[in-house]
């Protein structure tokens, strides 16, 4: 196996797990990474010209087709950035409806990505467990809404539909048990001395790092950067609940893990509070718009993984000239440029994914060597990878299997 | 405070200020202070960056580059127009900011902004053999103006 310096290991694009696919060419020399390029717009539809062609009221609709994990964000940012542009105030009762539905994407979205990063460092236990106590949030959904995904909340001036009172008791019912779940998971995970040892120091951000490339949310804050657009510039009822801005700083996956989970106990603070103002106070929940000025506006929401920016620009007509998207991940994937160097092959897959794109899917697996005939290793393999490291760890360190 | 800096560091390059913008800071300079302005507002002023916007106006391109100062939650937009259409081109920032790179790229393909002194100015999103000269994000021209 000479010439090693010429491996690359080419990751995706396509898997039918990942909600985007995107195409990591991964250098390597040995068992260390060297060098990554990253290929993404294999999912490419062209949804800014397409809101071009679309009225207001069918924009919001459009750009929730943007991402099914976090639906709720890019509609979010749209009214926001309408409202900005033209100056609309929107009711109270509308701003708590927004806060609890973005917070409740927030707490299923965070725990797709636990259970995902359970999945690939060999804890299949947190998997399905995260993944079972993932279900009561997507029954709120139902609940309130009428779906599971792509929940349609968002209007421009409000919100689409009112919250029964009647569903509130049953909601936070669900809320208190899923607290509980949450506490007995993040106590497990904080107290395993494996996955520590899978995640602490690992796939380090500095903070330099996050200012060079620009990235927000969760990412960023593991860092040590504390900014959430949810405090800085608050919008919706951000500036009226009690809630804090988690931060760690060693930038780390496992800090990236505790950001999260800590986030989530937020959210469902959050959440609360949203209930009990949505119980005692009563009001209308949307506001009638009739016409949009024109001009340009920016709204931003502070999506689970990050700050999530749409810029829009009208005329007098009743769709927009420009609509510019920026997605959290636009700016945080391409940190992995910098997270994956020096890191060993069987973490690239959880440091890839501690990004959360969700990007841990890999369809295929591929060394390519000028000496040796080509080696196509499938999911399994690199998964495979993965999990024996968290085997040998827990051997070396003398715990059960 | 930040756009008293500003406006004292850019003097006689800025050509207006549009401060009635709720959440917005909107400076319009010419395209050679782009290379000027950049660098103090990302590495002096320790502004965020978030994002380039580029916009066929069909007189000029426009291109807005926005950064937060997080601390008030507000957005600096430095704003420039490209009045050459046959061959808009401008500087590009992604050797002082890393996170411009992929955002110009995309400007690239999608509007045929140039970008000189880009490291790797190939397309992002599109097919590698997507038809030269044809930029969908173009109001009329190459693309079909829909």
């Amino acid at each position: 196996m000479e010439n090693k310096k010429n491996s690359f290991i080419p990751i995706g694009p396509y898997h039918p797990l990942q909600e985007e696919p995107e195409f990591f060419k991964l250098f390597v020399e040995g068992e260390r990474v060297t060098g990554i390029e990253i290929d993404i717009g294999y999912n490419h539809r062209g949804i800014e010209k397409l809101s071009e062609a679309k009225n207001f009221e069918q924009g919001v609709y459009a750009v929730e087709r943007i991402c099914g994990i976090c639906s709720t964000s890019h509609p979010f940012a749209y009214v926001n950035a309408i409202e900005n542009l033209a100056g609309i105030e929107i009711p109270e009762r509308a701003k708590y409806i927004r806060t609890f539905v973005g917070e409740l994407e927030r707490l299923h979205s965070h725990m797709l990505w636990l259970g995902l990063v359970g999945h690939f460092a060999g804890y299949n236990t947190l998997w399905m467990w995260t993944w079972k106590h993932r279900e009561p949030v997507l029954d709120i959904f139902e609940r309130i809404s009428g779906n599971r995904q792509h929940y349609s909340m968002m209007r421009i001036g409000g919100a689409r539909t009112d919250i029964d009172s009647n569903d509130i008791p049953w909601v936070l019912q669900q809320i208190d048990t899923l607290q509980s779940a949450l506490m007995m998971i993040f106590e497990t995970l904080a107290n395993d001395p494996v996955f520590a040892a899978r995640t602490k120091g690992v796939g380090i951000l500095t903070k330099q790092d996050i200012q060079d490339y620009g990235g927000v949310g969760p990412l960023a804050r593991a860092s040590g950067v504390a900014f959430d657009v949810r405090r800085n510039a608050p919008y919706a009822a951000y500036g009226l609940v009690d809630f804090d801005v988690i931060t760690a700083e060693t930038g780390d996956i496992f800090a990236k893990a505790v950001v999260r989970i800590r986030e989530m106990l937020e959210s469902i603070r959050m959440i609360r509070q949203c209930m009990e103002h949505l119980q005692s106070t009563a009001g209308p929940f949307f506001v009638n718009v009739k016409e949009i000025p024109p001009g340009e506006g920016i709204g931003r929401h502070e999506a689970p993984r990050g700050e999530c920016f749409h810029y829009i620009r009208t005329d007098k007509t009743n769709r927009p000239v420009r609509h510019k998207i920026r997605a959290p991940s636009f700016m945080n994937v391409a940190t992995n440029q910098k997270a994956v160097i020096g890191q060993y092959i069987s973490d690239a897959l959880l440091i890839l994914g501690a990004v959360d794109p969700c990007y841990c899917c890999t369809e295929r697996m591929i060394i390519v060597n000028k000496e040796s005939p080509d080696r196509i290793l499938t999911a399994n393999d690199l998964l495979k990878l993965s999990h024996e490291k968290t085997i040998r760890l827990r051997k070396e360190g003398g715990y059960p299997l | 405070m930040i756009i008293d800096d500003i406006k004292h560091f850019l003097k006689a390059q800025i050509i207006s200020c549009d401060e009635t913008k709720k959440g917005q800071v909107i400076i319009m300079v010419a395209p050679d202070a782009i290379a000027t302005a950049i660098p103090y507002l990302f590495k002096d002023k320790y502004l965020r960056f978030m994002t380039i916007t580029g916009i066929d106006v069909r007189q000029y391109f426009e291109l807005s580059y926005h950064f937060s100062d997080d601390g008030t939650g507000t957005i600096i937009s430095i704003r420039t127009r490209l009045t050459d259409k046959s061959f808009p081109r401008i500087a590009s920032i992604t050797h002082i900011i890393i996170g411009a790179n992929w955002i110009e790229r995309e400007l690239h393909e999608m509007l045929g902004i140039v970008f000189e002194g880009h490291p790797n100015l190939k397309h992002l999103l599109l097919s590698e053999d997507w038809p030269a000269g044809n930029f969908p994000l173009r109001q009329n021209g190459q693309s079909d103006g829909k």
